[in-house]
């Protein structure tokens, strides 16, 4: 058989493969993600006056943008993006770091770190909510010690770091998990040669667990990114995006658009807009690191 | 083109028919002998308010079963508006709140109950009609009306040497007497001296606003323009940015956890409704009731109005849904046998459940004879516009912002603007 | 490093860990021992701080009854069809696709790689209300192919299982299709086996996303025979009550559920014994 026949017969035989395995979830995808998108994306074109049924063009996507609350909401969510992001992967990385070693009960401390994420979210904030309470137990412990008590959620200045506090509680041991798959897969002969070759914790850490990480790494930055722009129980329940619009998160906006004042327009005009955001700080990310294609 | 692609569209093909065949859910109301009424409504802690009218209403119709389906407050919008919404046909009754109506009908989410109209007045007095129109018709079943009134903690005010105020409307306290007297429990020891359950919501400081004559905060003849950055508007929600400034009201505690304070002790007079009674029980807190307090120059008013029932435009049933829904509401016996969480508009119902109170003595009838007066006198609806949610939602932020100590001019200001970009899109 | 200082590190390595543990478990504790109290004591412990924030005192089983009452463990039954429906399912779809994406060859596989990497960003409740429409037209409400369904169509699983499944050497791939195996042997006798720590991780994210959904359950299955653990938790909230004990006890026993086969699988996050002196 020719090279360039015989070529041609693998790729056949692997496309021909490809497509059954893929075609079930592309099936899925379709219909239950795109085309409801698509349909999304359609409606933002509507009229977005109480019975009416016309077209407007790009009208909601000009008035969400002139917007000042949204404008603001913009802001925010950019400045809540690139403070949780780094917080949380660090966190999870020097979590699952830890919880490898060798430690008695390793497996109950890695349960218990990831127990938050099972908790129904609308609970944990409730729960948070009356922590951070005037009365609650933060409060009171700073009292005790002689500190004036916080605002903490009714602080336009703490807030926000408030709402990245209980997301942060509630999602780092689920990314750690993640991550700690990633460590146990590197082969611990790597470590050995290097504690031989006398490298201490840090080089290695540096020059071994890091690089064979890349993959899970790159899962765990663009999943928890795209998480921390989708999420936002916490915002919903405790703050309603105040106070004075300083933890309003877009997908907050969003959610309050279409559910509650019924600006089912608009907040598909926002969702397409926060879609392209996403999407452009994921390409950045795919880009930027490695561990992306083979 | 890749040999996929026939592949492809048999896939989806047949991944669209798997899932059809799949779908199990039995038929629902169907034919004419069964009939099955789906009614939406938020959860009530026991007992449940409709249980004894929905067995009665069953029992004259035999063919007939009542399908109850229980969210939040929240959700219930949620639902509503996605599932009529979208022309869904799974419910048939809903709990509409009362202020909401005009814009669930202009939404087209209402079914016209005009033909009722001649009834409901007969049951329950023009007032309850209005808070169940728009635009000249009749689109819900007024099934609640709310009043509040002034709880006080009698422990904490015979500590504090404070006289119980007296429950006779017309020796109402105003703010100017009150606040120096919570001012004074909270000397003797109590740990706020004042608060509105309600805090941060239009629904209770509405009557705030109107009584120190800053009016509702929307008008115009479509109620969509606002006139929240007024200055009597300014000057009474500096007033109430004061009340936590100074200390005599709580900051940080949310609206839900505002009744248990009371119910503690924790708090000397508290503006609330009669709903929050069981939890005062349940925290051993020793009260009493008087009037909702007014501004000295103004005039006295309270707020009113709950919830009503409507029936969706898309019911397979619909001449059933409405008997139904006039039954729980303005039916002469039917709403007699609705159990009262709240003040029923009815006026049967109304008498039955002041008759309870008013034989009960104390503050039980103290509670009922407010109630009456309140109702009939300084009730003040809230404004009806299509723009009502969205006034709700950026004024109740508004009214937080101002709690937590930002400058009520520029929150007023901001919620002004926020208010006409909003508006915009509704005119 | 001297035996002595390994020790040494190894206790403060098991310190930390419990710190981080207890931090985790703290307000969860708070709530589970909310969910013994009477309803007026929840709120009255806080300020100042003593032995009964933390311990019950009285002690009650009153909202165990509330939760009796309103048939909650039968939400948790429907919870956990619809939970072990979702992961079973999902990985059943996922992991072929994974496996295509990482390992074959063919025409457009970036495409299809960044079209499943893009619905992942799209807000599932900014396309909620079009997607139940459709549900509804093709009667799927109140049923559990309604509720199963959507939550298949995850593309961040296939995402992590394909980063994963490009870390195995090609050597095995090529060894075995040398002795004739067909891909989907590669993928059932080769990578399955190599791949418990990444298929528990990627049944885990598939769990959590079904265990915790709200809105979807919400829209698709409203009557009492589908209602889920968590939307019967929001019905604990009346129009102007909340019944926070009944709330706390039951997200309490919500989240020990999953607890007892995330414990069991720990076992499976040990080092890969497979890969080594190969990689």
């Amino acid at each position: 058989m020719k090279l360039r026949e015989a070529r041609n017969g693998i790729y056949r035989s692997q496309a021909t493969a490809a497509a059954t395995m893929l075609l079930p979830m592309l099936a899925l995808l379709v219909l239950l993600r795109l085309l409801p998108l698509a349909n999304a994306m359609w409606s933002s074109l509507r009229d977005p006056r109480l019975g009416a049924t016309g077209y407007v063009g790009i009208d909601n996507y000009l008035r969400v943008l002139s917007d000042p609350v949204f404008l603001k909401t913009l802001n925010v969510t950019a400045m809540f993006t690139a403070i949780i992001n780094p917080l949380q992967i660090g966190l999870a990385l020097a979590l699952a770091v830890l919880l490898s070693q060798r430690i008695p009960a390793v497996g109950l401390w890695r349960t218990l770190v990831f127990l938050p994420a099972v908790v129904p979210q609308a609970v944990s904030a409730i729960i948070w909510g009356i922590a951070l309470r005037s009365d609650g137990i933060f409060n009171a412990l700073l009292h005790q010690a002689g500190f004036s008590k916080q605002g903490f959620l009714t602080s336009p200045t703490q807030a926000l770091w408030c709402i990245i506090l209980i997301l942060t509680w509630i999602g780092v041991g689920y990314w750690m998990v993640i991550l700690i798959a990633g460590i146990n897969d590197i082969p611990p002969e790597l470590n050995e040669a290097a504690k031989v070759d006398g490298a201490g914790a840090l080089r290695r850490f540096w020059h071994i667990t890091l690089p064979q990480l890349r993959r899970p790494l790159l899962f765990v930055l663009v999943a928890d990114t795209v998480a921390n722009f989708l999420i936002f129980a916490p915002v919903q329940i405790l703050t309603k995006g105040g106070p004075a619009h300083s933890s309003s998160i877009i997908m907050f906006d969003i959610f309050e658009r279409s559910y509650i004042t019924g600006d089912v327009p608009g907040a598909s005009a926002a969702t397409v807009l926060l879609v392209a955001l996403v999407l452009s700080v994921v390409a950045i990310q795919f880009r930027l690191l490695p561990g992306g294609d083979d | 083109m890749k040999p996929r692609s026939l592949k492809f569209v048999g896939a989806l093909a047949a991944t669209a028919l798997l899932v059809t065949a799949c779908g199990s859910s039995p038929e629902k109301g169907d034919g004419d002998s069964k009939i099955v009424i789906t009614f939406l409504h938020t959860s009530n802690p026991d007992p449940q308010p409709w249980d004894a009218a929905v067995a009665s209403f069953e029992k004259a119709h035999p063919n007939v079963t009542i399908k109850h389906q229980e969210v939040t407050f929240d959700d219930l919008n949620t639902q509503v508006v996605s599932r009529i919404g979208s022309g869904d046909t799974s419910i048939d009754v809903y709990a509409a709140d009362e202020p909401r109506i005009p814009a669930l009908a202009a939404k087209g989410l209402l079914a016209d109950v005009s033909e009722y109209t001649a009834k409901t007045i007969e049951a329950t007095g023009e007032g309850a009609v209005g808070a169940v129109s728009y635009d000249g018709k009749q689109y819900g079943f007024p099934q609640w009306s709310s009043t509040n009134l002034l709880f006080y903690n009698t422990d904490l005010l015979k500590k504090a040497g404070i006289a119980l105020p007296s429950a006779d409307p017309n020796k109402r306290l105003t703010y100017e007497e009150l606040l120096p007297m919570a001012q004074k429990a909270q000397k003797a020891g109590a740990k706020y001296g004042f608060a509105f359950e309600q805090i941060d919501r239009y629904y209770q400081l509405q009557p705030v606003f109107e009584s120190a004559g800053a009016g509702s905060g929307l008008a115009g003849d479509d109620m969509l323009t606002p006139t929240v950055a007024t200055p009597n508007w300014v000057s009474a929600a500096k007033w109430y940015g004061d009340l936590f400034e100074s200390g005599v009201s709580p900051r940080g505690i949310p609206v839900d956890q505002m009744g248990d304070q009371f119910g503690q002790g924790n708090i000397a007079f508290f503006v609330a409704g009669a709903w929050q009674l069981s939890t005062f029980e349940k925290g051993g807190v020793n009260f009493g009731v008087a009037p909702f307090p007014y501004f000295k120059d103004g005039k006295a008013v309270t707020p009113t109005d709950s919830w009503g029932i409507g029936v969706s435009p898309h019911s397979k049933h619909l001449d059933m849904a409405k008997e139904f829904a006039a039954y729980l509401t303005i039916d002469p016996v039917g709403s007699t046998e609705v159990y009262p969480i709240a003040t029923p508009p009815q006026k049967l119902a109304l008498e039955k459940l002041n008759a309870e109170f008013i034989a009960a003595g104390g503050w039980k009838k103290d509670l009922a004879d407010i109630t009456t007066f309140e109702i009939s006198n300084t009730a003040v609806s809230r404004p009806r516009s299509i723009g009502y949610v969205d006034f709700e939602t950026i004024m109740n932020k508004a009214f937080s912002d101002i709690r937590n100590g930002q400058d009520p001019q520029k929150v007023l200001a901001a919620a002004d603007a926020e208010l006409q970009t909003a508006f915009a899109r509704l005119k | 490093m001297s035996t002595a200082q390994q020790r040494a590190l190894r206790s403060l390595n098991l310190v930390i860990a419990i710190i981080c543990a207890v931090s985790a478990l703290a307000p969860l504790y708070w709530a589970a021992v909310g969910g013994f109290r009477h309803e007026s004591d929840i709120f009255r412990y806080m300020d100042p701080p003593s032995w009964r924030t933390f311990v019950p005192s009285p002690a009650t089983l009153d909202n165990l009854a509330i939760l009796r009452e309103a048939g909650f463990f039968d939400n948790l039954v429907h919870s956990m069809i619809v939970t072990v429906l979702s992961v079973g399912l999902g990985l059943v779809v996922s992991v072929p696709a994974a496996f295509a994406l990482a390992v074959l060859r063919f025409r457009g596989r970036n495409f299809w790689f960044v079209l499943i990497v893009f619905t992942f960003l799209v807000p599932f409740d900014s396309i909620a209300i079009p997607l139940a429409s459709m549900f509804r037209t093709l009667n799927l409400q109140d049923s559990y192919t309604g509720l199963v369904l959507p939550g298949l169509a995850n593309g961040l699983v296939v995402f992590q299982l394909r980063q994963f499944f490009q870390g195995i050497p090609t050597e095995l791939i090529e060894a075995a299709r040398l002795d004739g195996l067909g891909w989907w042997g590669v993928l059932g006798r080769i990578f399955i086996p190599l791949s418990k720590p990444a298929l528990v991780s990627a049944g885990m994210l598939l769990f959590v996303f079904s265990w915790q959904s709200y809105l979807w359950p919400l829209l698709i299955a409203p009557s009492p025979e589908y209602t889920l653990a968590p939307i019967a938790i929001a019905q604990f909230n009346g129009d102007h009550t909340v019944a926070y004990g009944a709330i706390f006890l039951a997200a309490t026993i919500t989240a020990m559920i999953p607890l007892v086969p995330m414990l069991a699988a720990q076992r499976f996050f040990t080092t890969s014994l497979a890969t080594s002196g190969i990689k």
